[in-house]
């Protein structure tokens, strides 16, 4: 029966989303102040039936409810509890009512605490996103209904769920990758609200940069956990493959970084009006065409998009109409550029250039990302595009873009004094030059010129955010007061500039300074990387809940001859009799050691890979700093003043 | 099942409660800008569509119908408790006769064909002499005995025949019982008296005997029956046309002697001239007995001359033929007799073969 109730607020919860963009925007347009006064109830009603459903699917789950196709498919009695939990979203059908759940807890999150937008707006904020929300649930309604039923031959007991996903990192990957996506659906409704009430001199742009820092915060984490999860559970120790399921969602992390500043320069500045409702509708369609990769099929294989292409033709047609709708409204109704002046060396400008470069970023991300797809779509062979492609443009841009990011917060809006702040940018600048030298030598790092671009640009911001802080944060008080009265937007902008730094450092000590080795190994044998030793110990046989492991023993002696044990595992799950690679590793602040087991060899040898991963762990803690340093920039007072006086109005 | 119709009512409920929330707020607080009559008919236009399509689309989409036939089936109890339930009962009341009845029943779903027939036995003990349950005990012994008739089996059919002439499960059994023996026209006669008895009017034993089956089963009896009459047909006039070639077999001899055998000879003693199988017993297939004076002699041998029923000469194709003078009157040749043989005749050859008594046996 909970399977039912759950099909059943699923539908309910549909009635509630069509509700909201009828009655809601109808209301919004008449200015009738009733209809308006459901908007909170709507919103309650549409995230309260959504979780009934959710609920009823992890209960289906959780009982081996297996008359439920999606439950067979996806879990078996064998699976740990918290696993059947996360298993709920391990496939498409569930990872849609997720995905529909967390836009109900925005839509809610918006009804609820935008208390500081006039009532019109509101309702026409929460009537856009109604109609995103009747998209999708009519989506997963008509096409991947999770609570569809095998009442004919019910299976004993499930198909288990993929080995490659029964770990932590899969409970909380796809929530927090979804909470972003779909937080971005704030921002673009915010946008489109603000094109159809045609009101664009207000400053709507303050009330969307909490909502946005926090869809970008999560979408931040979520890829984070994607890429730690990548690194320990797929074997091999990489942390990032420029694989097209990975660049769906860094585009829109692309376009929302792009959307995060473009939003400032807006809110304090006015200007960039077209160009941040443009990015606002954009980043949302990016997440959109996200969502399309992955859950079409359309990235397996050209030809799955095919094998079911109701689904397809379904999310392509709410992207047609998400997308194509937007950009017709804006071809429209996009405000007429205010003059605003600033010069070249202003603020602005380098929040201009920083857009520049991500978007120059995201469009090479994305033709390297559908290019294959399109040229296999076309009938004109198979072909990938790698890392080398992605590193050529990447590396580099996310230098200049590191380089602006130092300048962009050191400058002033609309005009900056070059003359004053000649003197310090040399003094940083050959700072940087030296110390980074010096890093290099005292570390015992190899010398490079990436390297030295790496920890250069990474000390150039650090040095610029230090005078910046000093000059102007230290001139009118001292010490903590200074601290204590700083604005948690500013803290927050620096803890995510200081993330950049700290990814960047991450990323140029591990791509540059990295061990690896690949080596056969007999139980007994010792084998040398850098200055550390591996000694291949023992192999046993372990069982696991449903699974056995095949787990070998590494005794680890670093340089000053300490040791440590490491175990790495070849797990056999029983269900499904796949084979999975369990990683063991052995993380520090400064340096992760990983031993990986590849294929027995006979006569009780072992493919063994060993690696050294020097500062991997910042690649990681950067994501989290930027993250955290959102959050801390959407709690700023000033987000939270009501504007309602002023507000804007049909 | 309308449990989970009162669910779906009360999930419906709830939606309707927070959707109308601000209607009950406005009532209340009866704000200056009071909404008008119309937003009220629009507003329950709107609850109705909302509840409507709900409803619909859960019919279109849910798996309430399926769900209810599959509760109904998981809840109907198996053979195996039904079976342990009437066991319980019987040996509650051992005079139970409809449990006993249900229990063999039951018995015979579960193919347990010896538990069957004794409970039938038991119950037919208490209602006393009926037609039913000796015909159904009858039916359950043949199967316990591995569908192999019996005198028992046959003792209780006709004490039910007796009883009640047209009882269909014995009309049945007998029709089936005939059929699984060949006897395909005693199985069509008794098919048929069943069709015929019970085809105009629903008596209550015939529920459980599907007529349309019946007719099916007597259909397959007359087809087999035909296959099997053509087939004697067939073997009759084989086995017709080869006793008449077999028939006419014989071994037209000219038996002589040697001249200078002949001086040994007298008039009075005796020549036996007969027929050998080539191979297998030595017993003569046919034989004539003369007298030397009769010498020389056209003779045939044939079946009329046989010795013994079972083994004559139009039986073989090929035979030897002897012709032998035996002195001492005795059967077989013994030394010093004479005779005359020949290997191999044809008996289907219609010519005269010479036989030359011209041997002396040494």
């Amino acid at each position: 029966m909970i399977p039912e109730l759950g099909l059943f607020s699923l539908i309910i919860a549909l009635g509630f989303s069509l509700a909201m963009s009828v009655i809601l925007l109808s209301g919004a347009m008449a200015g009738n102040h009733f209809w308006i006064s459901f908007s909170k109830n709507l919103a309650l009603g549409l995230f309260g039936f959504l979780s009934i459903s959710l609920i009823a699917l992890m209960l289906s789950f959780v009982g081996d409810d297996f008359s439920v196709a999606y439950v067979a498919n996806n879990s078996n009695s064998k699976l740990p509890m918290p696993l059947k939990v996360s298993a709920t979203w391990a496939g498409h059908e569930g990872s849609l009512l997720l995905w529909v759940w967390i836009l109900g807890g925005w839509i809610c999150s918006v009804a609820l605490f935008g208390a500081q937008l006039s009532e019109v707006f509101k309702a026409r904020v929460l009537g856009i996103l109604g109609m995103v929300a009747t998209a999708f649930i009519l989506f997963t309604v008509l096409t991947s209904n999770p609570f569809e039923r095998l009442l004919v031959n019910i299976p004993l007991d499930g198909g288990d769920l993929n080995p490659l996903l029964q770990d932590v990192g899969l409970i909380f990957h796809p929530p927090l990758l979804y909470m972003g996506y779909v937080g971005f659906a704030v921002a673009y409704a915010f946008a489109i609200a603000a094109l159809l009430s045609g009101d664009l001199q207000h400053n709507w742009t303050r009330w969307v940069r909490p909502w946005t820092n926090c869809a970008w915060a999560f979408l931040t984490l979520g890829i984070m956990l994607g890429s730690w999860w990548a690194y320990y559970e797929l074997g091999w120790g990489g942390w990032w493959f420029w694989d097209p399921v990975e660049n769906a969602s860094f585009m829109p992390w692309l376009a929302g970084t792009a959307l995060i500043h473009s939003l400032a320069v807006t809110e304090k500045r006015e200007a960039f009006r077209s160009w941040t409702l443009l990015l606002a509708i954009l980043t949302f369609s990016l997440s959109l065409l996200g969502t399309f990769l992955v859950r079409s099929g359309v990235l397996t294989s050209v030809h799955s998009f095919a094998a079911d292409p109701e689904r397809g033709l379904f999310i392509l047609l709410i992207l047609g109409l998400a997308i194509g709708g937007a950009f017709i409204l804006f071809a429209f109704k996009a405000p007429a550029s205010k003059k605003v002046t600033y010069e070249l060396g202003s603020r602005e400008s380098f929040l201009l250039f920083n857009n520049l470069v991500l978007m120059v970023i995201l469009i090479s991300v994305l033709m390297g990302t559908l290019y294959p797809l399109v040229i296999d779509a076309l009938g004109l062979g198979k072909l990938s595009v790698g890392g080398p492609f992605f590193n050529s443009f990447f590396v580099p841009l996310t230098i200049v873009l590191t380089i602006l990011v130092g300048l962009g917060q050191t400058t002033k809006w609309r005009k900056t004094n070059w003359r004053n702040l000649r003197t310090p940018l040399i003094v940083v600048f050959i700072s940087c030059v030296v110390l980074s030298a010096a890093i290099i030598w005292l570390a015992n790092l190899t010398f490079s010129i990436w390297a030295m671009l790496g920890i250069g640009v990474s000390l150039w911001v650090v040095g610029l955010s230090g005078y910046e802080f000093v000059t102007t944060k230290l001139k009118h008080a001292s010490g903590w007061k200074a601290l204590v009265s700083l604005k948690p937007s500013y803290i927050g902008m620096q803890l995510a500039h200081l993330g950049l730094v700290v990814g960047v450092i991450g990323v140029t000590m591990v791509s540059l300074n990295g061990l690896s080795v690949d080596k056969r190994m007999d139980v007994g044998e010792t084998v040398s990387l850098g200055q550390l030793e591996f000694q291949f110990m023992s192999m046993d046989r372990v069982q696991g809940p449903n699974y056995i492991s095949d787990q070998g023993t590494f005794r680890v002696t670093n340089e000053s001859g300490k040791e440590l044990h490491m175990l790495a595992e070849k797990r056999s799950y029983s269900v499904g009799g796949q084979v999975m690679t369990e990683a063991g590793i052995d993380a520090s602040f400064t340096r992760d050691l990983f031993v990986a087991l590849g294929e027995p060899l006979g006569d009780g040898a072992w493919a063994v890979r060993l690696q050294y991963k020097p500062f991997i762990r910042w690649i990681w803690g950067g994501g989290i700093l930027m993250a955290l340093g959102a959050v801390i920039a959407a709690l700023d007072k000033r987000y939270r003043k009501s504007t309602t006086s002023q507000g804007i109005h049909a | 099942m309308s449990q989970l119709w009162i669910m779906l009512a009360l999930l419906m409920g709830l939606a309707v409660v927070v959707v109308c929330w601000p209607i009950v707020g406005v009532y209340f607080k009866r704000p200056a800008n009071m909404p008008r009559v119309r937003d009220y008919w629009l507003m329950s236009a709107t609850l109705m569509v909302f509840i409507f399509v709900s409803f619909g689309l859960y019919a279109q989409l849910g798996e309430s119908e399926a769900l209810a036939r599959k509760q109904q089936t998981d809840q109907m109890p198996q053979v195996e408790s039904l079976i342990l339930q009437l066991q319980q009962q019987v040996k509650k009341d051992p005079d139970d006769s409809q449990a006993l009845f249900f229990l063999a029943k039951s018995y015979m779903a579960v193919e347990k064909y010896g538990l069957a027939a004794s409970a039938f036995d038991q119950a037919s003990v208490i209602v006393g002499p009926n037609a039913e349950l000796l015909a159904l005990q009858a039916q359950a012994m043949f199967y316990a005995q591995g569908l192999k008739p019996s005198a028992q089996v046959d003792a209780l059919l006709a004490k039910s025949i007796a009883m009640q002439p047209e009882q269909a499960t014995a009309l049945s059994m007998l029709g089936f019982m005939a059929f699984h023996s060949g006897d395909y026209s005693e199985a069509i006669i008794q098919w048929q008296r069943l069709v015929d008895t019970h085809s105009s009017e629903s008596k209550n034993d015939t529920a459980a005997i599907n007529l349309d089956l019946v007719k099916q089963a007597i259909q397959d009896a007359q087809q087999r029956l035909t296959k099997s009459l053509n087939q004697s047909l067939v073997v009759d006039e084989q086995s017709k046309a080869q006793t008449e070639q077999a028939e006419r077999r014989q071994v037209n001899l000219l038996v002589t002697i040697d001249e200078g055998l002949r001086a040994l000879v007298s008039d009075t003693d005796t020549i036996f001239i007969y027929a050998q199988a080539l191979t297998g017993p030595k017993m003569p297939l046919a034989a004539i007995k003369i007298s030397a004076k009769e010498l020389p002699v056209a003779l045939a041998l044939d079946d009329s001359n046989s010795m013994l029923v079972s083994n004559k000469l139009s039986n073989h194709s090929n035979v030897q033929v002897w012709a032998s003078v035996n002195f001492s009157d005795v059967p077989g040749l013994q030394s010093g007799d004479l005779y005359g043989h020949i290997g191999s005749v044809n008996t289907d050859e219609k010519g005269t073969i010479s036989l030359i008594i011209s041997e002396i046996k040494p």
